[in-house]
């Protein structure tokens, strides 16, 4: 059984369907691409997991729990963390502040401690501005404390939504090394980008979204070597 | 000796700390220094001084609804009429006339604890149903509940004698291990355990600890998993949620707990006064409050603190004493015409400085926040983003 399972969930905007009977299933210790266009419903889909909307059709279940209509707060406690589409930094708190919240959900201050240095070694860049606040950070770091955030919450499921959006080439590519390495230490990790391309490299199984309909899977090779891919995602 | 060395070196930069230290080292200093400068005469002002203590308790516990958790709170002095209300009602002969027929006086430091879960109470029930409004919304309620709340109380006639008000009131006591035989009436303290009530020094001391025991239980809010959460739930709602905070109940707790300091400072200000009227909180002392807040610091309390010490003094002692002052001045300078009120519409310089006060009040309000729009004293975060400017795409994202 996977670690988390979408079966055909119908997701609305008010009277807007964004989501049409989307599936999709990642399991441990994958790093997972959906990737798409702009309102392909992506994010739509990842706030639903998340818990911030819920469907009007289908389920989900997390480690065999059915988590379709658990607020937020609670699937958060049951281990799926996400960094959230244009970061959502607390951005008047301290950047040290803003890892603790990451943490809110853990009590023992031992392993909090582990996993805050554990973030330091991975963002050495945060470690430096601890005490600044998040607003202050520029793109990157910011995309490197939202990060480090939803990791402080030790996940059982790393959700990324369009982690390299508006980062320098170089970020970009740091970013990208960072999730590889996220994933190597055994998290599994859901992943939504619109750079199809970088996204699909670091996958091990990809889903192609379009207008709230999934259209593609596969690995990430065999969707970076798809013709319909090639042509609509990655302009070859 | 070296340990304190290094504590004041690493503490002399922060302005907090020095902020601290200039309060309490005010609060111990005020009673003597007013008594010698009034030659004896100053019980009027150390008596003063424990009304402006009570504002700093509002303050305090606005600053945490305001500051920390970012809810736009325009009816506090609701809560401080439920703490007053709630402190008359339990310590003083008011009861015999309810129906219920029978006086209730309770100690005031079990009414005190009273005052502050009834008021904490009254936070979580108003919050309960409204909490779920956000911003300009949730202001426009509680302003109606600050509305509603002194006129509740107006016209409970059987209960709070309406607009007369409950009188009376039950002085503290103190317990029997602090007056014993050293006990004197120089030290306010008499034989048979009560507060001596003309003596101002006993209601100042009172309310320096009272403040004193809130400003440690606020700091270690504030540094608290709960003052985090208030702060997150403040810059972003719904990343909060997404980290796994309860909003509603986080929001809840910001309110009740920021109620409960004015139900602290509500039965003081009924013990001191011996009068709970419901004139006493009408919307003005929300906005006081709230400019206070704002003036001294949003969510840092010793800016708080500050803010509420300036407003206060400048609204009860600098304004009021204003005339007197003008006229004196005008007397000195030689120019007494000013003093004589003439046909033609002079009224003379008193009156005309007690007609301006508000004026005065307002440019004073105005030009400190065009010098210091991040306040007096800002929590060193916010100095810091006015200072760099904050890049932040989530705040143009909202849901």
């Amino acid at each position: 059984m996977a670690l988390l399972e979408v079966s055909g969930i119908d997701v609305f905007y008010g009277r807007v369907q964004a989501v049409r009977g989307a599936s999709l299933t990642v399991d441990a210790g994958e790093v997972v691409a959906l990737i798409g266009s702009n309102g392909a419903g992506k994010t739509t889909t990842l706030r639903t997991i998340s818990g911030l909307l819920h469907p009007a059709g289908g389920k989900i279940t997390f480690n065999g729990k059915d988590i379709t209509r658990t607020e937020p707060q609670n699937i958060v406690h049951l281990g799926i963390c996400q960094s959230p589409e244009g970061r959502r930094l607390f951005a008047r708190m301290s950047v040290l502040d803003n890892l603790r919240m990451g943490a809110y959900t853990r009590k023992n201050a031992v392993e909090i401690k582990r996993d805050m240095e554990r973030v330091f070694e991975l963002f050495p860049r945060l470690k430096e501005r601890s005490n600044q606040i998040a607003g202050t950070l520029s793109g990157g770091e910011q995309q490197m404390c939202a990060m480090g955030r939803a990791l402080m919450a030790k996940p059982k499921l790393l959700m990324l939504d369009e982690p390299s959006l508006g980062l320098a080439p170089i970020l970009v590519e740091t970013i990208f090394n960072i999730v590889r390495e996220i994933n190597a230490q055994g998290t599994p990790v859901l992943l939504v980008e619109q750079n199809a391309h970088k996204a699909l490299e670091v996958a091990h199984r990809g889903y192609v979204l379009e207008t709230g309909v999934i259209v593609q899977t596969g690995t990430g090779k065999e969707l970076l070597e798809s013709e319909e891919v090639q042509r609509a995602y990655l302009g070859m | 000796m070296k340990r304190l060395r290094v504590f004041v070196r690493e503490n002399s930069r922060n302005p907090n700390a020095i902020a601290y230290t200039v309060m309490a080292i005010g609060a111990l200093a005020l009673p003597g220094i007013v008594q010698f400068a009034n030659g004896g005469n100053g019980d009027f002002l150390v008596s003063l001084a424990a009304d402006g203590g009570v504002y700093v308790l509002l303050a305090i516990g606005l600053n945490v609804v305001v500051g920390f958790a970012g809810l736009l709170d325009l009816g506090y002095a609701a809560f401080f009429a439920i703490g007053s209300y709630t402190y008359g009602m339990l310590a003083s002969a008011q009861l015999i006339s309810s129906p219920i027929h029978h006086a209730v006086h309770i100690p005031f430091w079990i009414a005190l604890l009273i005052g502050m879960f009834v008021a904490a109470g009254a936070g979580a029930l108003l919050g309960a149903p409204t909490l779920r409004l956000r911003g300009d919304y949730l202001a426009i309620v509680t302003l109606g509940f600050g509305e509603i709340v002194p006129r509740f109380f107006r016209n409970m006639k059987d209960w709070t004698s309406g607009v007369n008000g409950i009188s009376a009131l039950d002085v503290p006591t103190l317990p029997f291990w602090i007056t014993g035989p050293w006990a004197s009436t120089q030290l306010a303290i008499e034989h048979n355990f009560r507060f001596v009530s003309f003596n101002p020094t006993a209601w100042y001391v009172l309310v320096v600890i009272l403040i004193v025991i809130s400003v440690i239980g606020v700091n270690n809010l504030y540094s608290s998993r709960l003052g985090r959460a208030w702060m997150a739930v403040r810059e972003d709602e719904t990343a909060a949620a997404a980290m796994g905070v309860n909003t509603v109940n986080t929001k809840l707790l910001a309110f009740a707990i920021g109620a409960s300091f004015s139900g602290f400072a509500g039965a003081f200000y009924g013990a001191k006064l011996s009068l709970v009227s419901p004139d006493s909180f009408s919307f003005i002392v929300s906005i006081t409050i709230l400019s206070m807040v704002v003036l001294g610091g949003m969510g840092n309390i010793p800016g708080a603190m500050i803010g509420a010490l300036l407003l206060y003094s400048v609204l009860y002692y600098f304004l009021p004493g204003a005339p007197a002052q003008a006229t004196a001045l005008a007397h000195n300078l030689g120019m007494d015409w000013l003093n004589q009120s003439s046909p033609d519409g002079w009224p003379g310089i008193a009156e005309f400085i007690h007609r301006l006060q508000f004026i005065i009040f307002g440019l004073i309000l105005v030009g400190i926040m065009l010098l210091r729009p991040q306040g007096l004293l800002p929590s060193r975060l916010r100095a810091q983003e006015l200072k760099r400017g904050v890049h932040d795409e989530s705040a143009v994202v909202t849901t």
